[in-house]
């Protein structure tokens, strides 16, 4: 049995943190956890040690970006896919020169929602994103 | 002077036209009054209501009289102006070639045969002959300006020598019998309707707009007053201490190099000053240019969210649905309707802050009351929700666009409700003195008051993100800015009111708002 993926979805939006819960859940082997606080997100990766991280991109005080940062700034290397509401060319450079591993934008129907989760999660299972 | 100078000849195209149009109409009817004066209705009689009235030849009042209807003609598009205008400038040109190569024996009883001085007909053939460029060939509009200075010289000498001297300085020169007004109107003519013609490349450059245009108008006043305070200095150090003609070359010629350099050094360092100007303004386009971006980006972002909310909960009440529970289904039910709940609030307050900064104000005079309940009535329910009040303290009656400032205080109000807090019934003071040039208006409330850090950026539209706007502290407080600033006034936070929040705005006293 393929091992059991931790993912960590990171969204200051309860609704879209309950789409992307819902996306992942639909898969077997994955365990979903979420956290609507940026600012609490590094206490909770050295924490839990999750094996794939979904950032959002746009949310207050601090935005994914500094997420980001902060994470490769301490050497951590858990794949991250951002994730955002809108795909602009600036943010998408901006995230791979930060570090990123996928850049996708939120789906608007439910049944791209778990065709994005599936392969996030089908891409980490075969190693196309590195582990940490 | 220069600034004057400068909205004079930015006018639209259309009026700028008209402005030289006057310019040649009046030179033409000043001539055509002169001349008819000194021969309809008699010279005599007038100068002896009005002694010194000037006279014209009829020659020299015929030849600017059909000038300035040529000039006039070849401001128009019709290629029968255009002919025109050529016709009366060619029968000028011949006019005063003639009175040149033959003139008329003088007869008493026929002012025709009277022909004008040496200067006028070499002045006026000149502003002909310019004319003839114009309309036929206006791609030599060098020879023009070079035509336009050799009828002007003359002129702007004739009238430094009477002016300053009473006569020309020197006695057989032949300028001697130019008179006062016909030197005046030749030299207008020829500096002000030839040189800045729109036919012309050089009239075009000197009119644009650009760096260059305005460069141009600044130099050319001096350009021409060079030579003629140069001559004036020459002239009277002639007359006072008769230095010979060597020494007066010597002085003009280093006069003119002194001032010419003077001229160079000034127009570089303005030309400077508005390169950096430009600089500065492009810019600040760049960062409006940005912010406009992320506003746009920060707008998109928040306004797609409810609707994907929105669509993808109604899925899911779709499958709850197939699947038989209800309970779910009511659910999601409920999460669609929360979702699409905040999207009107939120395109309202973007409508509202796009509208306010290119609205037009439309000011009349209302009481402050009167705005204050406008605005109350907007936000009724909400205020009896929570209980609050509002009060005027001090009535006035303000000068404002009534619509605009309404809503000013509308989403003040708004931001008060959102912002009270639950310890005690909100109330809401609004108060104001007269500053003399302003009115200072002054909305306090006992809520939770701002974040001082977040009162540097309060009026920002990005300082929150549109996805607030409902609630009022988000693009309402820009809205109120675009709206205060429209009306030359200020708004700001009281950083030192400690008692919840108090926003204070200024609001012109008088009849003009500044923006």
């Amino acid at each position: 049995m393929a091992k059991l993926a931790n993912v960590l979805i990171i969204d200051d939006n309860p609704r879209c943190l309950e789409f992307m819960a819902l996306a992942f859940s639909a898969h077997g082997g994955v365990n979903v956890a979420s956290e609507m606080v940026p600012t609490k997100v590094l206490d909770r990766v050295r924490a839990e040690k999750p094996d794939l991280i979904v950032l959002d991109v746009k949310m207050p005080d601090i935005d994914g970006f500094e997420v980001l940062a902060m994470l490769r700034g301490e050497g951590n290397l858990v794949p991250v896919v951002m994730c955002s509401g809108s795909a602009l060319q600036k943010d998408v450079d901006r995230a791979y020169a930060g570090g990123c591993n996928g850049y996708l934008e939120k789906p608007t129907t439910l049944e791209d929602y778990r065709a994005m989760a599936g392969a996030v999660v089908d891409y980490w299972r075969r190693g196309e994103l590195p582990g940490h | 002077m220069l600034r004057a100078v400068d909205r004079y000849l930015q006018l639209p195209r259309r009026k700028y036209f008209s402005a030289l149009e006057v310019h040649a109409a009046i030179i033409g009817t000043i001539a055509a009054v002169v001349v008819v004066i000194g021969y309809g209705f008699g010279i005599e009689a007038v100068q002896s209501l009005a002694p010194g009235f000037p006279t014209m030849k009829l020659r020299t009042a015929c030849g600017l009289m059909a000038l300035s209807l040529s000039y006039m003609l070849s401001l128009r598009n019709s290629d029968g102006a255009r002919w025109g205008a050529v016709a009366l400038a060619a029968s000028v040109l011949a006019l005063m070639l003639h009175s040149i190569a033959a003139p008329p024996v003088l007869v008493a009883e026929n002012p025709w045969t009277a022909v004008p001085s040496f200067a006028t007909l070499v002045c006026l053939a000149a502003c002909a002959a310019a004319m003839l460029i114009i309309t036929l060939a206006p791609r030599f509009g060098l020879f023009v300006g070079v035509l336009a200075l050799v009828a002007a010289a003359p002129a702007a000498f004739r009238i430094i020598g009477l002016v300053i001297f009473g006569g020309a300085p020197d006695p057989i020169s032949p300028l001697n019998t130019m008179a006062l007004h016909t030197a005046a109107l030749i030299a207008w003519f020829a500096l002000v309707c030839l040189v800045l013609h729109p036919a012309l490349p050089f009239g075009r450059a000197l009119l644009q707009a650009s760096l260059r245009g305005r460069l141009l108008r600044r130099a050319l006043p001096f350009c021409f007053l060079l030579p003629v305070t140069a001559a004036a200095i020459s002239f009277s150090t002639h007359e006072l201490f008769g230095w010979p003609s060597e020494a007066l070359f010597a002085f003009n010629a280093a006069f003119n190099i002194i001032v010419a350099a003077l001229l160079i050094w000034w127009l570089s360092s303005v030309s400077e000053r508005w390169q950096s100007e430009a600089n500065a303004q492009a810019a600040q386009l760049s960062r409006a240019n940005e912010a406009l971006e992320q506003y746009a980006s920060a707008a998109a972002h928040d306004l797609k969210a409810p609707v994907r909310h929105v669509l993808l909960y109604s899925e899911l009440l779709e499958e709850a649905l197939a699947r038989g529970d209800i309970d779910a289904a009511k659910r999601h039910g409920k999460s669609v309707r929360d979702s699409a709940r905040d999207l009107p609030g939120m395109i309202n307050g973007m409508l509202d802050y796009s509208r306010s900064a290119y609205t037009r104000v439309n000011l009349g005079e209302t009481s402050l009351s009167e705005l204050v309940q406008a605005a109350v009535a907007q936000v009724l329910n909400d205020l009896q929700m929570v209980g609050g009040s509002v009060r005027v303290l001090t009535e006035a009656r303000i000068r404002c666009d009534s619509t605009l400032v309404t809503t000013v205080f509308q989403n003040l109000i708004t931001n008060a409700i959102a912002s009270r807090r639950r310890d005690r019934p909100l109330e809401v003071k609004i108060n104001c003195v007269n500053e003399g040039r302003d009115w200072r208006i002054m909305v306090e409330d006992n809520g939770a008051g701002f974040d001082p850090d977040f009162a540097t950026v309060a009026f920002n539209p990005l300082a929150r993100g549109v996805h607030v706007a409902g609630e009022g502290a988000g693009i309402g407080l820009a809205t109120c800015r675009n709206i205060i600033q429209s009306h030359g006034g200020k708004i700001w936070i009281d950083p030192a009111y400690r008692q919840g929040a108090r926003l204070v705005f200024t609001l012109p006293a008088g009849p003009e708002p500044a923006g």
